[in-house]
């Protein structure tokens, strides 16, 4: 009787709420060892049906479930189908999330997760995120994959070396610096050959970034050494960040 | 596919059904094995308070948001059309 009673309540109820019944029932203090086998392969038929995830805490899942309409994991996705960095721009959208909230504990707790898993990369891919760096290079990549028809192993040996690299070649442009400056560090890199650097600026310092590439190639300097820039501004941020990718030519060939 | 939370009791009792269990320590068991579970994505022993449990048969992950994110990616965005 009691096990025909629980057969029922398994039609009848949606998985959480048949556990929870289970547990206030009791009843499975009362229906022996073998009754006991039968709940379980109850619940596992009813599980395997695969209505339900269990979660520790199941708003961080659907937030992290909405994520996946991010134009930048959706994008990086597309271009690295599998690598493993996928997972952490998901995750690093989700820190942009709770840095918004303030809740700086469970940042410092998921990038301790993060390292665990992925060690320095993983975390300098969450910073790359985090700053904007990211807009660019992904920006890079499209290039590289729909103009270039680069193959899926160069794109991930072109994300991997910028990954590695990325704080060497970026200039961050800050309010305080002047136009010369930005222009001499972006001089230094090209005439030091450097296949790919990054200009990154917010708020103020965007007109300052503007101008520096405004008089490069008024002076012929970037086209005359051999190199091409493109230069967006990416609203996902918060300031929205301009970001300008200045290439080798030579080496998008 | 919804996502749901379970009390301390209600997710024993879903373990048990496939063979696992909470030691003293609050680590899962495979009581085939009789060893604790490891999760290879996160390189720890999974403790029952940070497991999610996934269907089909159960999968048990240790849950952060970069687990969560790689089973999103495998099983559920392109059910959604995000994939």
């Amino acid at each position: 009787m009691v096990l025909d009673e629980i057969i029922k309540k398994a039609v009848d109820l949606p998985l959480p709420e048949f556990l929870k019944w289970l547990i206030a029932s009791k009843y499975l203090s009362k229906i022996g060892d073998e009754g006991i086998k039968k709940v379980y392969s109850i619940i596992r038929k009813i599980h395997s049906e695969g209505k339900f995830a269990f979660f520790p805490n199941k708003e961080e899942a659907y937030t992290l479930k909405k994520l996946a309409a991010r134009s930048w994991y959706r994008e990086f996705k597309r271009i690295l189908p599998g690598h493993w960095g996928v997972d952490v721009v998901r995750t690093a959208c989700y820190i942009m999330i709770l840095e918004e909230k303030g809740d700086n504990n469970r940042v410092k707790e998921i990038k301790e997760s993060v390292f665990r898993n992925r060690k320095i990369l993983g975390l300098r891919l969450i910073e790359m995120v985090q700053n904007g760096v990211f807009v660019a290079v992904l920006d890079r990549l499209t290039t590289l994959k729909d103009e270039h028809k680069y193959s899926h192993e160069d794109l991930e040996n072109d994300f991997e070396n910028v990954l590695a690299d990325w704080q060497r070649i970026t200039i961050f442009v800050q309010n305080a610096d002047s136009k010369e400056k930005i222009k001499t560090q972006a001089m230094q890199f090209i005439d030091a050959s450097e296949s790919t650097f990054f200009i990154l600026a917010k708020g103020n310092a965007i007109a300052t970034a503007q101008s520096v590439l405004v008089e490069l190639q008024k002076e012929d300097y970037i086209l005359e050494k051999g190199y091409v820039w493109f230069a967006k501004t990416s609203n996902d941020t918060k300031p929205p960040t301009y970001y300008c990718g200045v290439y080798s030519s030579t080496y998008l060939l | 596919m919804d996502f749901e939370e379970l009390g301390e009791e209600e997710k024993k009792l879903l373990l048990r059904s496939f063979s696992f269990d909470v030691d003293s320590e609050g680590y899962i068991i495979d009581r085939e094995l009789n060893e604790r579970l490891y999760s290879p994505d996160t390189k720890s022993l999974i403790k029952f308070e940070n497991a999610g449990l996934i269907p089909g048969s159960l999968k048990i992950i240790d849950t952060t948001p970069l687990t969560i994110s790689k089973f999103l990616r495998e099983k559920i965005d392109s059910e959604n059309g995000t994939g």
